[in-house]
């Protein structure tokens, strides 16, 4: 009986469990066109993620395949903290396959430094002699850089 | 559409090229054990093949991969043996009330997973940014994956998923994420498949029910976790399904199929991810730890544990997996920056406070708690090798959170309730067949394959039937 019990119970309760994060997915999926999430929270096919691709285009037109592109953002938005940057960097390396995209902070500095033929400004602004402003829109700029 | 379909293309072709092994099939196994052995199997082999391809230089390619399967294939239609056919052969019609809700469960994961609402942030940050990068590279780009600032993308992981990802990006023409979270729905309906053929060796007259409230419980527990924490897109379902798969072979004392599978498992977990190589060694450690059966001619050199057959039956798969990875590895210089350290007091207080932490994580729903059950697993010799797997899997993640450089609560938080997942389904169904099933010890004078069903003597004595 004490099995039958015990059992009953947890299947009540996984059945319940589903049936909430499945309303809950429903929910945020008719939300989805007005998600404002922080960047760590970012999902496929959200506002954020489509404003970070339309952004990217920049890229995709000006930029040969297979460059080296250096992507950079705020740093100090979101609940995130010094993370947000990071984040950012890793959807749009995710939205540009064909691309190589190298964080500004990079770990060799040197090597990106030596390699970067663009870079990318995503809602920050860069003051560097180095660059040649190739295309810009609203909170975003696409970059040359010149040779030393 | 067509995407979608080319993901089902292939996860059957795989299916079917891996149920061509006829050593693999326990005289035990069910119909439905087989195609989740021959799936695994399939894609084990699909492992195999590409790396072979990217080792020889030769792009990926509709016309490379296909003739590469369609090879393997034939060879295996030849050389693979015959499986004798018969009722258990035969795929279960007589669904119950239990697989019907598991089925509900998986088409509700389904339906949101291709929603992408569902997809793990993973998927954007390495697994499907490899998939892409080697479907475009047509093949694994070890240059991108060296990159100094590719430390992020986990370079060091094996790639079965996202060589699953690039090849059905390859047959469809273009990369699909909604499709390619089809594969998580494979993955969970094998896994649903493989622990609902282990609750039946639960005795059907000690609780009528239990099989179908435990094949119930284990999918709409992982069901709800697996939409709440947005499982679709990883790899994590491959340890917890090589894991729930190996529970039939590990349960009987070893024979030859027993070793086969197991080889086959810990390669297919070995060859998911970084975790799956440390459980592949404790898979074989386990099983050629274990005594064989008496007359299940396992006899060699070195006796029956050390046998050479043995070992070359459980080790070949996982060493063809490891050691190519391995080298490429080292060839490279993939391994990520494991900032090791020492273990702290404080790191450890900070550590377990963690893992409570996420023990009560809301889309887990209380069902990780199942874990700290995993010692109850030694209590009976059938469960034993399982707790020993499951026990030093767990260890493993203990240590490497007690050990490591990192943010520990941070680290803790972002990744444990994902390693819960390899763990949690398998002792769910430890768990069960130690409860729902009698405490009568198994019959040694039944027939082989029904000893595992044989609870009671005068059952023994009329042979099961």
């Amino acid at each position: 009986m004490p099995r039958k019990l015990l059992l009953g119970f947890a299947l009540a309760w996984g059945a319940l469990s589903l049936l909430r994060e499945t309303g809950s997915a429903l929910a945020g999926l008719d939300g989805r066109a007005e998600l404002r999430a922080d960047v760590a929270d970012w999902q496929l096919g959200t506002p954020p993620v489509e404003h970070l691709d339309r952004c990217l285009d920049l890229v995709r037109r000006h930029v040969p395949p297979d460059r080296l592109v250096v992507f950079a953002s705020s740093s100090n938005t979101g609940e995130t903290g010094p993370d947000g940057e990071f984040y950012r960097w890793r959807w749009a390396a995710y939205l540009l396959p064909q691309y190589d995209l190298a964080p500004l902070q990079s770990p060799m500095p040197a090597e990106t430094a030596r390699r970067a033929e663009y870079l990318l400004a995503y809602e920050r602004t860069l003051e560097i002699p180095r660059l040649e402003v190739l295309e810009e829109r609203p909170g975003c700029r696409l970059y040359r850089v010149k040779a030393p | 559409m067509i995407p979608a379909l080319c993901v089902l293309a292939l996860a059957l072709v795989l299916t079917f090229l891996g149920t061509r092994f006829a050593a693999l099939t326990a005289p035990e196994d069910t119909a439905l054990q087989r195609l989740v052995m021959g799936a695994i199997t399939g894609m084990v082999a699909f492992h195999l093949l590409v790396t072979f391809l990217d080792l020889t230089g030769l792009r990926w390619s509709r016309a490379s991969l296909g003739i590469a399967v369609a090879v393997t294939l034939s060879l295996a239609l030849r050389f693979g043996g015959r499986i004798a056919e018969g009722e258990r052969r035969r795929l279960p019609s007589d669904l119950g009330w239990g697989d019907e809700t598991a089925l509900l469960s998986l088409a509700v994961f389904a339906l949101i997973a291709l929603t992408l609402w569902a997809t793990t942030p993973d998927f954007v940050f390495h697994w499907g940014l490899k998939g892409n990068r080697f479907f475009l590279a047509r093949g694994v780009d070890y240059p991108y994956l060296a990159r100094s600032w590719g430390w992020s993308i986990h370079p060091d992981y094996p790639n079965l998923v996202p060589e699953l990802y690039a090849a059905s990006a390859l047959a469809a023409g273009r990369f699909d994420p909604p499709s390619l979270m089809l594969w998580s729905v494979f993955f969970f309906a094998l896994l649903l498949a493989a622990a609902r053929e282990t609750l039946r060796s639960l005795d059907p007259h000690d609780l009528p029910w239990g099989r179908q409230a435990g094949i119930a419980l284990v999918a709409v527990a992982l069901g709800a976790f697996a939409i709440g924490h947005r499982m679709a897109g990883g790899a994590d379902w491959l340890p917890a399904l090589a894991l729930v798969a190996a529970i039939p072979a590990l349960s009987r004392p070893p024979d030859t199929a027993g070793d086969l599978q197991i080889g086959a498992l810990a390669a297919f977990a070995a060859a998911a991810k970084v975790e799956g190589v440390m459980l592949a060694g404790l898979l074989c450690l386990v099983q050629l730890a274990r005594r064989p059966a008496p007359g299940a001619n396992l006899q060699s050199t070195f006796g029956h544990r050390l046998a050479i057959g043995r070992l070359l039956r459980l080790g070949t798969l996982p060493a063809l997996v490891i050691l190519p990875w391995w080298i490429q590895v080292q060839r490279y210089h993939l391994f990520s920056v494991m900032s090791n350290d020492h273990l702290t007091p404080e790191r450890t207080r900070t550590a377990f406070a963690a893992i409570l932490d996420v023990l009560g994580f809301s889309a887990w729903h209380g069902f990780s708690y199942v874990i700290v059950l995993l010692p109850l697993l030694f209590l009976r010799p059938s469960t034993r090798p399982l707790a020993w797997v499951l026990g030093g899997q767990l260890a493993f993640y203990l240590w490497i959170y007690l050990v490591s450089g990192f943010d520990t609560r941070f680290y803790v938080l972002t990744s444990f309730p994902r390693l819960l997942f390899h763990l949690v389904p398998a002792v769910m169904v430890g768990v069960m067949l130690l409860f729902l099933s009698p405490k009568t010890p198994p019959c040694p004078s039944a027939p082989r394959g029904c000893r595992a069903c044989c609870g009671r003597p005068s059952r023994c004595r009329s042979g099961c039937r």
